[in-house]
């Protein structure tokens, strides 16, 4: 694999991973957001050769099959995503904020997202869909 | 509001799970066999002759199957309208803006592609540049068109009434001039093309709002027949009115498919995206508005400068939005209004959904102030302007369904308005504003939808419609409306959408015509294959079809329930008669046909509208100019919410696009003709703790001709919040700022001029 | 967007680091990532070789020392040094900076080394390879002029980073590593106020380790930045501030100015005007002389997205601001 491959090309071409998107040049808008041991990276500031040996997870990697991650239900039931471009980094940059805290406030969620550009939402019921992942509320569409 | 089994439910959309799963898919994830990689050439200069173009090395290059340049294609310049076709997709012999297209290349792998740009010649011939709109309609301007003399490429003129009488007579009258630079759509998703071209035609993938509106020009530009091109479905990453129209990249992409006979995938970088799709108007506009002693407004007057860039793109359209808003938004007897667009040397500039800024904040901003002179409420002040139904606007538009009152009555007790007003700490500031937005506008033939609905052997549904979902939830939409007419649950409901090689012609996603139009198509398709069911049902149930109804997958007779079929069996039931139920429906809006843009702005120009208010609670620290919006509260007449999630999510995203984006941040600034900011680092896209929570309030009105009753869901607040958004910095800084975006230099300034201040 | 191509090496030491930067002229160490690579993506730099150093262990510490100072690892993550307790708590002016930078995941993968040897930025130079072909090359990139200022002869590139100030208000110095040795120097000599190369690193040479004096139980500091969002952005202007009491009285006094010139600007007027001063009324028009010198001495040229003029006005807001929270923080203390 040559040197100069980032881990998000690997990624995308080589292992038609296709979740993982790319949407700027300079790091700034997080759609190629994958977690490196649990933490949100972004694959295209990262070369593949030294992903070696680290552990990867990509959006393919939440769900068990057909079921859901239970952050990615809470998405589906309150309306966090649109288009669905900036989805897979949001999500995984939301799961990994719960992994290491799992009670946040908004303004923790806010900020655990804030590398994460969402041109469709206005970030409300993201913020929601995360808060409801947080307290088992996102398992049921919010009515 | 009638009980209904999914209309005004909140559910999720029926493609969330697959962009959650990473399963969706975008153009640029597509992938084809065989496919070759394309790059662009662009020019380095803003304006110039092209007067070779040497390809050759480029073309021996290892791995790089063809090259095209504008000779390659058939001369054709497209326009929106017959009369502003301006643009070569592809330019012959001249660029008029920086990194306009030049040359193309399609290679096995990107790289090569890249290296291959390079290896081409170009000998540009400069030519004097004009960057500013208002220096470019000057004489002795450069010139961008040999027809479009002084370079204007719309002048748009409304003049009702009385206005200068008016104006004379008012009791007060305030006159300000308003300013701002551009701004960009930033789609989340680069702007990419995949094409295929072979014997058989062409079929194309790209982000669009209206796969038809992408097929005609494509194939007079190609020199195929319309019904070759075929623009497929596909996930697209937002729109909000820049991806409407045919782009070079889409006519670049094909031809190169068409040269190399192979598919082409192109893909835009942030900065391309940026810079060579569409950008959005820079504007100046002297604004004049008079009112009576009661704070009524006696007449508005107003001259709008438009910076259109190099090409015509929706100028009639674009020029005409500030008044149609207006209009449409609070009674003004007596209305003159100038848009001209002019054509500078810079990206050409489209339809933006809050569009002008410097309109929406204007005039509100006019409205407060004269409210504060005549001592007098804001909220009051719009209560007194407010349309209702059946007004008619100066340029003879009827109003119908309106709940515009009672979305400002519901926003302020929301908001907590007559508390805060006035009341507030120093620094802090509370501002409203409101809107209101056309659902379906003349365009031709090409102005209405159609759609299919058909029974599968399972007792399902597959509804095929042209519509098109830019994310916004369209198609959730109609699937709720077929579901809804069928009485079937969402589930039953399937779709071909957004293809136009299957599905009948559609408006597009634009005009906020979705629901109306292209729902409204389903609705009747769905319609019509209920009736077919019931001929069969009624024959199966002996009863009578018109007494038959049909709910949660059975159809039954009205008042006996227990009289019931499965739906799904009577679906079988009819292909064992051999009968297929096959519903077809077509919606097209009630509009003026008269009616144009330029020649003749008068008469019906929509079917209905939508109306909102919006109020915004805003910090602005007043040393350093920063403003920090503390919460921001929407209420939308929809007509009827097919899906208040749908709707809420709408409302919000207005709100962002409006306040955050279109007052506080977004604006391009500019060096010798070149974007000096075309990434998201210095171009200020608002982040997550950049917003507060917005809280939407949805109000319902008495419409009749939408889907179940339903308009647009959420976009008068785009409108709406610009104003709610400028008014609230105002009344914080005690100052009209002129000059958008409000970013901190920006009310720095202003606070520090305000001694100086005409109020 | 596609990286140029290069050869890559990936030592276990810093020290191999150090030996393979040296032996090869057209190479650069990849730290983070979230610089470099972004100006390689713009064809910034197009390195042969590229020293990735994340297999690096052992230079990633943030450690108390006997007497009280601090030894940060170079390649400590940003993210680290913003939760450290250790830093909240001694050094407040160097959490706050570190906590503003950028926004989580960026932070995480960069490191203190990084952000200290940032390069400096003009938004002339900072642009893709395809707009800067536009243009003639610009002194930063050998040419021969500058976009900024016409006719200019000196690069008026900026150095945005944000623990910059934050460390030079603390007194801190920095261990820079060669294959051969190591030397420590005080941080103000690491930079070199020349635009086109901010920093005194030499090829082979790598920055090691941030030192930080001990902290004064007596102590305050804070960082004050302006920028035009919440997070993302680079400073448009910034002030650290780090002081020490005394009995009531100031007994020691530190104020640096960031994203104002090619190298962060030490206003020497908190010492001279604020030591041995009390903390009382009346202290608040010293403070505004002390800002009035940030003002002065600030000299900012329009090289970034918001007018140097608002840019150069502000500094004497943050200088006040950051030295008002300072002296709460002591006072505390």
């Amino acid at each position: 694999m040559p040197d100069h491959k980032t881990l998000l090309e690997v990624l995308r071409v080589d292992l038609s991973l296709t979740g993982a998107k790319e949407g700027c040049e300079d790091g700034t808008c997080g759609t190629c957001t994958v977690l490196l041991d649990g933490w949100p990276v972004r694959s295209c500031l990262l070369l593949a050769a030294e992903a070696q040996g680290h552990e990867i997870t990509t959006i393919e990697g939440l769900s068990d099959g057909e079921r859901l991650h239970p952050v990615q239900e809470a998405f589906v039931n309150y309306g966090g995503i649109q288009c669905g471009y900036c989805t897979p980094g949001m999500i995984l940059t939301s799961k990994a904020l719960l992994d290491r805290n799992p009670s946040p406030t908004e303004a923790e969620v806010r900020e655990a997202i804030s590398g994460n550009l969402c041109r469709c939402t206005g970030y409300t019921k993201i913020v929601e869909s995360v808060l409801a992942a947080a307290d088992g509320t996102g398992s049921t569409v919010n009515t | 509001m009638p009980e209904y089994s999914v209309i005004g439910k909140r559910m999720p959309r029926i493609d969330s799970a697959a962009k959650a799963l990473g399963e969706a898919k975008f153009t640029a994830d597509l992938a084809l066999p065989g496919m070759l990689y394309g790059k662009v050439l662009r020019s380095p200069h803003p304006h110039a002759r092209i007067l070779n173009i040497d390809t050759s090395r480029a073309e021996k290059l290892p791995g790089v199957r063809v090259v095209v340049t504008g000779k390659d294609a058939i001369p054709y310049k497209w326009g929106v309208f017959p009369y502003t076709r301006d643009y070569q997709l592809l330019p012959v012999d001249r660029v008029r803006y920086y990194q306009e297209e030049v040359a193309a290349v399609a290679a096995i792998d990107e790289e090569i592609a890249r290296e291959a740009l390079d290896l081409i010649r170009v000998d540009y011939e400069v030519l004097p540049a004009v960057f500013d709109a208002e220096e470019a309609l000057k004489e002795g301007a450069p010139q961008l068109h040999d027809d479009k003399l002084g370079n204007v490429s719309v002048r748009i003129f409304v003049d009702e009434g009385d206005v200068e009488g008016a104006l004379a007579a008012s009791y007060l009258v305030q006159e300000d001039r308003f300013s701002s630079p551009e701004e960009n759509y930033c789609q989340t998703e680069p702007y990419a093309v995949l094409a295929n071209f072979d014997s058989s035609g062409l079929d194309i993938w790209c982000p669009n709002a209206g796969p038809h509106m992408k097929a005609r020009p494509l194939s007079t530009a190609l020199g195929l027949p319309t019904s070759q091109v075929r623009v497929r479905k596909v996930f697209i990453g937002g729109h909000f009115g820049g991806r409407s129209e045919i782009s070079p990249a889409d006519f670049i992409a094909s031809l190169l498919s068409q040269k190399a006979r192979r598919p082409v995938k192109l893909v835009y970088t942030r900065e391309e995206s940026f810079n060579c799709v569409r950008q959005v108007h820079a504007c100046s506009m002297l604004l004049r508005t008079g009112v009576d002693r009661d704070g009524k407004i006696t007449a508005v007057d107003t001259k709008i400068i438009m910076d259109g860039g190099a090409y015509a793109s929706t100028g009639p359209i674009a020029g005409s939005v500030a008044y149609l808003m207006w209009e449409e938004t609070y009674r003004m007897p007596n209305l003159r209004y100038e848009g001209i667009r002019a054509y500078t040397n810079k990206p050409p500039r489209g339809m933006y959904p809050h569009h002008p800024r410097v309109a929406f904040a204007g005039l509100e901003m006019h409205l407060d102030a004269l409210a504060e002179r005549l001592g007098m409420d804001p909220l009051e002040m719009r209560i007194r302007n407010a349309v209702s139904e059946g007004y008619v606007t100066p340029t003879k538009t009827v109003i119908h369904s309106c709940a515009e009152t009672e979305t400002m009555l519901k926003a302020a007790e929301a908001a907590g308005w007559k508390e805060k007003r006035g009341k507030l700490p120093p620094g802090r500031g509370i501002g409203m504003g409101c809107g209101a937005v056309i659902s379906g506008f003349p365009m031709g033939i090409r102005g209405g939808s159609a759609a299919f609905v058909r029974f599968n052997e399972d007792g399902d549904v597959t509804v095929i419609s042209g519509v098109v979902d830019n994310g916004q939830g369209n198609d959730s939409m109609i699937a709720q409306i077929a579901a809804e007419e069928l009485g079937l649950s969402v589930s039953n409901i399937n779709l071909v959408t957004a293809d136009t090689s299957v599905t009948p012609a559609d408006q597009g996603a634009y005009s906020q015509s979705s629901t109306l139009l292209s729902g409204g198509a389903v609705k009747e398709a769905a319609a019509d294959a209920k009736r077919q069911l019931f001929e069969v049902a009624a024959d199966m149930l002996e009863a009578k079809a018109g007494d038959l109804e049909a709910r949660d997958g059975r159809i039954y007779v009205r008042g006996a329930p227990d009289k019931y079929v499965a739906t799904a069996k009577v679906a079988r039931t009819a292909l064992s008669r051999n009968h297929t139920i096959l519903g077809r429906g077509f919606r097209w809006p009630t509009v003026d046909p008269k009616r144009d843009w330029i020649s003749n702005p008068r008469g019906q120009i929509a079917s209905t509208f939508s109306f909102g208010t919006a109020i915004a609670e805003v910090e602005v620290d007043q040393e350093t100019g920063r403003v920090k919006l503390l919460s921001m509260i929407a209420a939308h007449d929809c007509g009827t919410p097919i899906n208040p999630m749908a709707v809420e999510q709408q409302m919000q995203r207005s709100a962002v696009e409006a306040g955050p984006q279109a007052v506080l941040l977004e604006k391009h600034i500019w060096n010798k003709g070149q974007n000096l900011n075309a990434n998201f680092l210095d171009y200020w896209f608002p982040l997550s703790v950049d917003v507060p929570r917005i809280e939407p309030i949805i109000v319902t009105s008495n419409e009749t001709f939408g889907p179940f009753g339903a308009k647009e869901g959420g976009l008068s607040i785009t409108v709406a919040m610009v104003g709610a958004v400028a008014n609230a910095v105002r009344n914080a800084t005690g100052v009209s700022i002129t000059e958008l975006p409000f970013t901190p230099d920006v009310v720095a300034k202003a606070l520090a001029n305000k001694g100086g201040q005409v109020q | 967007m596609r990286l140029p191509r290069f050869h890559l090496l990936q030592p276990d030491t810093l020290k191999e680091a150090c030996s393979m930067l040296g032996d090869r002229n057209e190479s650069v160490l990849l730290a983070g990532g979230t610089a470099l690579l972004v100006d390689m993506n713009q064809r910034l730099r197009k390195p042969s070789w590229v020293i990735s150093i994340k297999r690096v262990t052992g230079w990633d510490h943030i450690a108390l020392e006997q007497d009280g100072g601090l030894r940060i690892g170079a390649l400590a993550s940003v993210a680290s040094v913003a939760r450290s307790p250790l830093i909240a708590e001694r050094h407040p002016v160097l959490a706050q900076a570190a906590t503003s930078v950028g926004v989580p995941p960026l932070r995480h993968a960069a490191t203190v080394g990084g952000n200290l040897s940032l390069n400096n930025r003009c938004i002339y130079y900072n642009q893709s390879e395809l707009w800067r072909q536009a243009r003639p090359l610009c002194l930063k990139l050998g040419g021969d002029v500058c976009h900024v200022v016409e006719k200019g002869r000196t690069c008026l590139a900026i150095h945005q980073g944000d623990l910059a100030p934050a460390l030079l208000a603390l007194g801190a110095s920095v261990v820079v590593m060669g294959a051969a040795d190591e030397r420590v120097l005080p941080l103000r000599d690491f930079f070199t106020g020349d635009g086109e190369k901010p920093n005194v690193l030499e090829q082979g040479e790598l920055l090691a380790e941030v030192r930080i004096p001990p902290a004064s139980p007596s102590g305050g500091s804070a960082y004050e930045k302006l920028r035009v969002r919440e997070a993302m952005d680079f400073p448009l202007a910034s002030a650290a501030a780090n002081l020490r009491l005394d009995g009531g009285r100031i007994a020691e006094a530190s104020v640096v100015l960031g994203a104002m010139a090619a190298a962060p600007l030490e206003i020497t007027a908190a010492t001279t005007v604020l030591v041995g001063q009390k903390i009382e009324d009346g202290l608040d028009i010293l403070l505004d002389q002390v800002a009035q010198q940030g003002f002065e001495r600030a000299h900012p040229a329009d090289n970034l997205a918001v007018d140097a003029g608002y840019r150069r006005k502000m500094t004497s807001v943050l200088v006040r601001r950051a030295l008002e929270r300072a002296i709460a923080v002591a006072q505390g203390a």
